[in-house]
């Protein structure tokens, strides 16, 4: 075969083949992922349809596979106190919204799992068009009836929030931190309202409400060098001090000022004027400081008590030999 | 007789309570100055290594709590307690006078500590919204300082019998905790003992709490 033969047969036999060889690999290949999706499909229907109704509230329902039913009930009661607290009577859309957590098989060959659970939690009228999530959740978040209501709070505050408009979503980012505790994101508000070292930070703090509009991502800054702002976490707990403030309802008059400032939503959910909202916001957190040292009457009284009786118990066993 | 007790104490470990008073003197400044830049920058960075240099407090007052207790009753071990004997007086008075003696020892350790805290405080230009806290974190060092020193004196002063007892008591209590390990896996004996002695109202959960001596 002459060397124009050959680069003749390489030139236009070759790509065929290899062409040919990586379409098959492809089709192979959904084969393979539409009967893994099928197994998984089936898997999830078997385990949904498995699940039991366990109580039902106003709107709301609750089903469980066997493990978690135990709790079931007592998530739905703390999980629908909470709801209303923040959001009042208020669901990410019309027709309700579905959040399933499931836990237990994982997505991996290493280990083997025993068999998938879930939880689930509905609002009615569970529609076509309703909410719809159902991520596979560590088993930790489903331990006891607190975590198990925090994740599915977590869960309900993305949805609402991208409910919302987008501007409130460009300025809490990170979404509604319900995950943790009021006592530990207030904290965290905290810390970061009294640390922040930019200079309309401090200004925030000694009680310039204009750096605390600035500082929150509220306002522009009159200053030429008003410094850092503060993290999204304060900007959410600001908002549900909002929330908070404002009451039933506050939540659905939240996007009543279409076309408005960040501000103007708050202060319309909070039901008062936006000053008065950076200030009793500021005022509370700097209220949560801690009103004494590293020492309280309780320490004292321990560290005597534990002290008086290790000295008379050292009076009492000591002996010469 | 406690003043003779308190000279006699005092000879035999100036030198450890000078040590360990300039150890107490020096921790406050550097926990302070290493972190401390200019007029408040950087506060959340500061606070953390604040409290992680706090963690130094209760080890501080461990180390001169089991030293100081050692040291006491260590002429007494090495004399067989024949001073003690010679002496007319009952063997819980001798032990109260050697714990007051000890007490004595401690002061100059906690003065220290109060010194170096108001000197580490006293030129900071303290941004709107911190505190200081030099005269309670030391309050709260020499209460742990006390009991830590009661607990470690109590195990010098105990005889070797008592110890022996203690031993075999603890090595017991191990034993059975094994047992009830390969019983029933979910039942951990010593971490409920720690527990309980760590969290209120045991004994040494004030030692875990903050130990800020600058805070919000």
């Amino acid at each position: 075969m002459s060397k124009l033969t050959l680069l003749a047969c390489s030139v236009l036999g070759l790509p065929a083949i290899v062409t040919a060889q990586d379409a098959s690999a492809w089709r192979d290949s959904a084969y393979r992922i539409t009967a893994e999706l099928r197994v998984v499909r089936d898997s999830i229907a078997r385990e949904e349809s498995g699940m039991e109704e366990i109580a039902r509230r106003p709107g709301l329902l609750v089903s469980a596979t066997t493990k978690y039913q135990p709790i079931a009930a007592e998530v739905l009661a703390r999980f629908d106190s909470t709801r209303r607290r923040w959001f009042g009577e208020a669901f990410p859309a019309a027709e309700g919204f579905r959040i399933v957590l499931r836990t237990g098989d994982r997505w991996s060959t290493r280990r083997r799992g025993g068999g998938e659970h879930s939880l689930m939690i509905i609002g009615l009228p569970d529609g076509e068009a309703a909410s719809r999530v159902s991520p596979l959740v560590r088993e930790s978040e489903l331990r006891g009836p607190e975590e198990a209501t925090r994740s599915f709070l977590d869960q309900f505050g993305r949805m609402m929030m991208g409910a919302t408009g987008a501007p409130l979503q460009r300025w809490i980012p990170t979404g509604i931190p319900l995950m943790i505790s009021d006592a530990a994101r207030r904290e965290a508000a905290m810390y970061a309202l009294v640390t922040g070292d930019g200079p309309a930070q401090r200004d925030c703090v000694t009680g310039v409400l204009a750096a605390c509009g600035y500082v929150l991502g509220l306002r522009e800054s009159a200053t030429p060098d008003p410094g850092a702002k503060y993290l999204p976490l304060a900007r959410a707990d600001l908002l549900l001090t909002a929330l908070d403030l404002g009451g039933p309802g506050a939540w659905d008059r939240l996007p009543d000022a279409p076309g408005a400032s960040i501000e103007a939503h708050l202060a319309a959910a909070a039901g008062m004027p936006p000053d008065s909202l950076l200030a009793r916001w500021r005022n509370g957190l700097l209220a949560l400081r801690p009103d004494h040292g590293p020492l309280d009457v309780p320490t004292i009284a321990i560290l005597l008590g534990w002290s008086g009786l290790v000295l008379i118990g050292a009076l009492g066993i000591a002996r010469w030999v | 007789m406690l003043k003779a007790m308190i000279r006699l104490q005092w000879k035999a470990c100036w030198h450890i309570v000078v040590t360990l008073s300039a150890a107490a003197l020096a921790l406050p400044i550097v926990s302070v100055r290493t972190g401390w830049r200019g007029t408040g920058e950087h506060l959340p960075r500061f606070l953390i290594e604040l409290q992680l240099w706090g963690l130094f407090y209760p080890a501080m007052a461990a180390v001169t709590a089991v030293v100081l207790a050692a040291a006491i009753w260590a002429s007494d071990r090495r004399g067989h307690h024949i001073y003690a004997l010679l002496l007319p007086i009952p063997r819980w008075r001798y032990v109260l006078l050697r714990y007051l003696a000890g007490l004595g020892l401690l002061l100059p350790v906690v003065l220290a500590l109060w010194i170096g805290a108001v000197i580490a405080t006293a030129s900071l230009d303290m941004p709107p919204g911190l505190r200081q806290f030099p005269h309670s974190l030391t309050a709260k060092f020499a209460l742990a300082l006390l009991l830590l020193f009661g607990l470690a004196f109590a195990a010098a002063a105990a005889s070797r019998r008592a110890l022996g007892i203690g031993f075999r008591l603890l090595g017991l209590f191990v034993a059975v905790h094994v047992a009830v390990i390969l019983l029933d896996p979910g039942t951990n004996l010593i971490w409920r003992v720690v527990s309980a002695l760590a969290t209120w109202p045991g004994p040494f959960a004030p030692l875990g709490g903050r130990w800020m001596l600058i805070d919000v």
